[in-house]
């Protein structure tokens, strides 16, 4: 008897890995074959010279660009990733600060707020020239303008956040005459993980646009900076193996941000977004 | 006895519905005074900061503008081509934004009643938001030249795939049961799309169209960077170069006024379109 109950469980078990495995096949599969033909119909029809090598070069002129040119790809990735992982990390920190800061403090919410909610609609690379102009070329004004497109979702997420906490813990914690930086350690910030996460996935996407964008007019190194250089040569291997470099960077950062909130379940639970 | 006590409370709301007198509100709350208050004067005292560090020459001039000297452009030639020139970037960001939210409700509408084809775009479209496309706009002004034309694929790009997402979504929202009932009024695929689907997805639709208003003047603008003779990204970067800072600031600000005003129309386009939403969140993406 015992025994039937455990196979019973165990066939149970397998059975829920097995549907597990073909729910998985079955929302990725489709996509990845519809890829994966996508770049074969590319490579013949590039083959047999119907797509022009000057319009779009073959997978493979461009794959023997990532071996052939890693040096420099790696050089300008480089700059790149440095330029997106720094304003990611300083707009964040800024943003989280701020909107706690603005939590604590009505008299700082009431006058500073307002702004932040008009900021969000303000499309910051537009003032790339301004900021080139104002700190220089090269990493100045990139890491400023990337970290304010960072900034503003994680501030405005992080501020909805902090006042979505449960208004019985609220009360619990001034029945127990908490200070407002107790009351944003042991309720305000764990309520918040979700929406600074969900801030985080936007803006890791958003960081890399960014400086792509900048380089193009404010600097003279980095994968936008390269694209442009390769397309006033004609090299358009180097060009396509830049864009899907900078395409690669992206999706990676996006992925070490998607597995951070995995790894945080306890705390980032069912992520809302923006 | 039912009627009686229903009576009773017709009654009772009936003179309830008499009795208000307004109590005079006070035009704004004592908390509401601080919050106008503040922001003004921090708004203010920025402004005046900028001008104290521009006009007594803490910051030199050619760096950094003073306020009044940027509102002064517009008196100038410079404000009358900004202005010419913004028409020309608006015009690309519209005509992508038009044409790539078109072309993305369609695919979308086209793709609904195939399980297996919604399966394989819908993943691809969510990977390709999170994609730098704007990467490929040197590709395409190569391939299309330095007119209006890569701007526009480019913007309509941008528009193309969070209206897919959202059309998907949206399409596929309406009530189950909604759709029974039209099963079991026989009626056809078209009159299920018109009369069920396409409603539903109304507030899905205008989610999408807020979140790529902004992305697509911003696209078209940066596109202009790289390779134009008109519109204001071209006139921006041509300032740039020969150190016209005041004029710089002043097509800057014109092009997040049209991102502003491209953004308003939409939300407004949202309000006149579904008025049984009004004053509830929006529908995030």
């Amino acid at each position: 008897m015992a025994d039937s109950t455990a196979g019973e469980l165990a066939t149970a078990d397998t059975g829920e890995t097995g549907k597990r495995l073909r729910s998985f096949a079955a929302a990725v599969l489709p996509a990845a074959i519809f890829l994966v033909a996508l770049i074969v119909l590319w490579a013949v029809l590039s083959d047999y010279g119907i797509i022009p090598s000057y319009i779009l070069p073959t997978p493979g002129a461009i794959g023997h660009e990532f071996t052939a040119n890693s040096r420099v790809l790696i050089k300008h990735a480089t700059a790149t990733t440095v330029e997106a992982l720094l304003g990611f990390v300083i707009g964040n920190l800024v943003a989280i600060l701020a909107a706690s800061l603005l939590t604590m403090n009505g008299w700082l919410k009431d006058a500073f707020f307002p702004f932040a909610l008009l900021s969000r609609a303000i499309p910051i690379v537009v003032f790339t020239p301004v900021f080139v102009v104002l700190l220089g070329r090269g990493l100045p004004p990139i890491l400023a303008i990337v970290s304010f497109s960072v900034y503003f979702p994680t501030f405005l997420n992080m501020m909805r956040g902090l006042n979505s906490v449960d208004a019985d813990y609220e009360e619990l914690l001034h029945t127990l005459s908490a200070t407002p930086l107790q009351r944003l350690r042991l309720i305000q910030f764990p309520a918040s993980m979700p929406f600074l996460f969900a801030a985080l996935k936007l803006s890791a996407s958003g960081a890399f646009i960014s400086a792509v964008v900048t380089e193009w007019i404010g600097a003279s190194a980095g994968l936008g900076y390269l694209v442009v250089d390769a397309s006033q040569y004609f090299k358009l291997p180097t060009m396509w193996a830049a864009i899907f470099t900078s395409a690669g960077l992206t999706l990676l950062l996006l992925g070490l941000v998607t597995l951070l909130e995995r790894l945080l379940w306890r705390w980032t639970g069912t992520a809302r977004e923006v | 006895m039912t009627d009686a006590t229903t009576d009773a409370t017709v009654l009772k709301s009936d003179t309830a519905a008499e009795l208000p007198r307004r109590v005079r509100q006070p035009l704004l709350k004592p908390g509401q005074l601080r919050k106008i208050v503040l922001p003004t004067l921090v708004f203010i005292l920025v402004l005046a900061g900028w001008q104290y560090v521009t006009v007594t020459g803490r910051i030199p001039e050619i760096i950094l503008s003073s306020p009044t000297d940027i509102l002064a452009v517009i008196g100038q030639p410079d404000g009358f081509e900004i202005l010419e020139n913004a028409g020309w970037t608006l015009t690309e960001a519209l005509t992508g934004f038009i044409i790539g939210n078109a072309l993305g409700l369609l695919v979308a509408i086209l793709f609904i009643h195939s399980d297996i084809a919604r399966r394989t775009i819908y993943p691809i479209a969510i990977g390709a938001t999170s994609i730098p496309f704007v990467a490929v706009i040197p590709v395409l002004i190569l391939w299309l030249g330095n007119g209006m034309e890569p701007k526009m694929v480019i913007t309509s790009f941008l528009s193309f795939f969070p209206m897919l997402i959202n059309a998907l979504r949206g399409l596929r929202s309406a009530d189950s049961e909604v759709n029974e009932l039209l099963y079991t009024l026989s009626a056809t695929r078209r009159q299920r799309l018109t009369m069920v689907r396409l409603p539903a997805s109304i507030p899905f639709l205008f989610a999408a169209l807020k979140l790529s208003a902004c992305a697509s003047v911003v696209a078209a603008l940066v596109a202009e960077w790289l390779a134009s003779d008109h519109g204001l990204g071209h006139l921006i970067v041509l300032y740039g170069t020969m150190y016209r800072t005041p004029s710089i600031w002043a097509a800057a600000l014109v092009g997040t006024a049209m991102s502003l005003c491209v953004y308003g129309a939409v939300v407004l386009a949202e309000q006149l379109a579904t008025p049984w939403r009004r004053g509830l969140p929006s529908t995030s993406n």
